[in-house]
């Protein structure tokens, strides 16, 4: 029940849950509670994200899907402090790390919330739009729970955009390199090839930059290609 | 007669936005923020793009290094335009930011760690955070520049040459770190 409430409570007004929590004897006893919501929310949402696969791909994207969560949030709240230091807001670790927690939570539980209808979608659409589809819940859902961190910081300071913008793009950034680490999240139906983690091979860069060039029609092969026309044309002129 | 133990309170929960630059910040919170810029440096010199031992003092040297060769000229052209702000005062601005960046640049140690493990992009990033910790710390500094010049009860006119004063030292520290960080890397 005192989970139950507690959602509850996230979902309705998350700035009166950190305020609640950031104090002394409130944080020891709510912040598990916090990152309970949390791990239900994402194994939840990671399950469904999982089901596009079937088979093992649903117990290791719901697995993964907390530390997609949680791992971005521990390496850049040193950092936060530090930006809102510079901005002349001072907030203490707890706050922070208190928000960080009531946001994450927030945000899982909204995805969670959005799992029934990606997986109505999953049966109708393709692996690329349903890659798609898995970003745009992860944005959607991710915004009320960065609202909630940037709402937890005090009033005040000057310069206080240049905190938030670079607030949200350290979040972004190791969020995408986070999620690049931790993947395939989603596999395609036909494949056989099941693992919790791939192997390290660049990065989640030069992965959107081969994106960016598929989507205007040039594919990576392409270019390999190209590069051995190029060889063998030198070689004739030889 | 009893002694009174004094009551060390517990920081507020809503921590209020507290002005900096008022005065010096201490020794402590100097050597604090230097402390930060080495470690940035030393893990943007770490991973798995090998190791770069020249990047190690690499932040230090440029940020620390452009505001000791930049402070005086501010320092002088401060005085020599007749500017109401005491000389402390103006060190204190830039004491403060390089203080502050240096907090900053201990939170960013995670973040590089990471990016220095999982990708070959460690030095690249580096150079990014540098330059973000430099513009938001010349913020800073620039701010406290103009809010000491206020307190000190100057007039619009000295108002508007402190603010040209810090824009433009601002940018000859920017010139300078970008110098210093050109024959660092390179």
């Amino acid at each position: 029940m005192t989970l139950i409430h507690r959602a509850a409570w996230l979902l309705r007004d998350p700035s009166g849950l950190v305020d609640h929590v950031d104090h002394d004897t409130h944080f020891a006893e709510e912040a598990p509670r916090l990152l309970g919501l949390l791990a239900l929310g994402a194994l939840t949402f990671g399950a469904v994200v999982g089901g596009f696969r079937g088979g093992l791909q649903v117990p290791f994207a719901a697995v993964k899907l907390p530390l997609l969560f949680l791992v971005p949030m521990m390496l850049v709240l040193p950092a936060l402090r530090g930006l809102w230091a510079l901005s002349e807001v001072e907030v203490s670790y707890r706050r922070l790390v208190t928000a960080g927690l009531v946001g994450g939570a927030r945000t899982a539980l909204l995805a969670a919330a959005a799992g029934p209808v990606l997986w109505l979608l999953f049966g109708l659409i393709g692996y690329h739009l349903a890659v798609l589809c898995f970003v745009a819940v992860l944005g959607v859902t991710g915004l009320p729970g960065l609202l909630v961190v940037a709402r937890a910081v005090p009033s005040g300071g000057r310069g206080r955009w240049v905190a938030l913008a670079g607030s949200l793009t350290l979040m972004a950034v190791a969020s995408m390199q986070t999620g690049w680490l931790l993947r395939p999240f989603l596999v395609r139906p036909q494949s056989d090839d099941i693992v919790l983690f791939r192997a390290i091979e660049d990065d989640v860069f030069h992965s959107l930059g081969t994106t960016a060039m598929s989507s205007v029609g040039v594919y990576r092969y392409d270019l390999v290609r190209e590069e051995v026309y190029e060889q063998s044309d030198l070689r004739g002129t030889r | 007669m009893d002694a009174v133990m004094p009551i060390i309170e517990e920081p507020a929960t809503m921590d209020a936005a507290t002005p900096t630059g008022s005065s010096l910040p201490t020794v402590r919170e100097v050597t604090h923020g230097l402390g930060g810029l080495l470690a940035l440096g030393t893990a943007g010199a770490l991973g798995a793009h090998g190791l770069t031992p020249h990047a190690m003092p690499g932040v230090l040297w440029t940020s620390a290094g452009a505001l000791v060769l930049t402070g005086p000229a501010l320092l002088v052209v401060h005085q020599f335009l007749g500017l109401q702000a005491a000389p402390d005062r103006v060190v204190g601005s830039m004491a403060w930011a390089l203080a502050k960046a240096g907090q900053l640049a201990m939170g960013l140690v995670p973040f590089q760690v990471f990016f220095s493990v999982t990708t070959q992009r460690g030095p690249g990033l580096l150079a990014l955070l540098l330059c973000g910790l430099g513009g938001t710390g010349l913020l800073a500094a620039m701010r406290g520049l103009v809010d000491a010049e206020r307190d000190a009860g100057s007039t619009g006119t000295q108002l508007m040459h402190v603010r040209g004063l810090a824009l433009a030292w601002a940018a000859l520290t920017l010139l300078v770190g970008l110098r210093l960080g050109w024959e660092v890397m390179a």
